[in-house]
């Protein structure tokens, strides 16, 4: 893993925890103030649960970038045709 | 792929926050932004589906295939986006100024609501 990649990992893990922290945040406000959740709370509930996986398929992808191939073709979709 | 349906839904979270504060005061203007925000979202995951022929093309690299320019079409969605980001931030502003309030506060307010863009 070369620098530029450590250190993209290292911003997207921070920026999906800090979007986690929040979303947590946003729970416990709710909770506390014996408020009722809403359709605005399940929406970014989903939101948040679909970044998750997301942001791993994009570290995955990022840990892969030097391995083999025409993965990294893959990823930049340049228009051509491209052969096996 | 992804990233459009979850974009789309914090959007929608936020539309219904506006419905929730604001009820009926700009209910037409949180329907429109949200269908052409779905609209959005349906074309951006039919692209991301669609985007090599054959389909398979886009997660198999043995197979021949032409795929289209990810950035060129990057470009051409996000802008779009940026602008329905601008049109539902400006949503409330019009009720905030509707407010009978000091021009302090209402700035104060709108301040917060225009917050939500970052």
């Amino acid at each position: 893993m070369n620098d530029s990649q450590a250190r993209d990992i290292a911003l997207v893990v921070g920026l999906t925890g800090m979007s986690t922290v929040i979303v947590m945040l946003r729970i416990i406000a709710r909770m506390k103030g014996k408020a009722t959740f809403g359709a605005d709370d399940y929406w970014i509930f989903a939101a948040a649960a679909l970044n998750l996986p997301y942001m791993g398929v994009y570290i995955w992808g990022l840990l892969l970038a030097d391995t083999g191939p025409g993965i990294a073709d893959v990823h930049r979709g340049n228009s051509r045709t491209r052969q096996p | 792929m992804l990233y459009c349906i979850i974009i789309t839904f914090a959007k929608y979270s936020v539309l219904c926050l506006y419905h929730r504060i604001f009820g009926k005061a700009i209910r037409r203007g949180i329907i429109a932004v949200a269908m052409i925000q779905t609209i959005w979202m349906v074309v951006c995951v039919c692209e991301g589906l669609f985007r090599c022929s054959p389909v398979q093309g886009a997660w198999d690299v043995t197979i021949s295939a032409v795929c289209q320019n990810f950035q060129l079409i990057v470009i051409a969605a996000e802008p779009f986006n940026c602008f329905l980001d601008f049109v539902m931030v400006a949503l409330p502003i019009r009720v905030v100024r509707s407010l009978q309030l000091p021009v302090r506060h209402k700035i104060a307010v709108s301040a917060i609501f225009l917050l939500g863009s970052l």
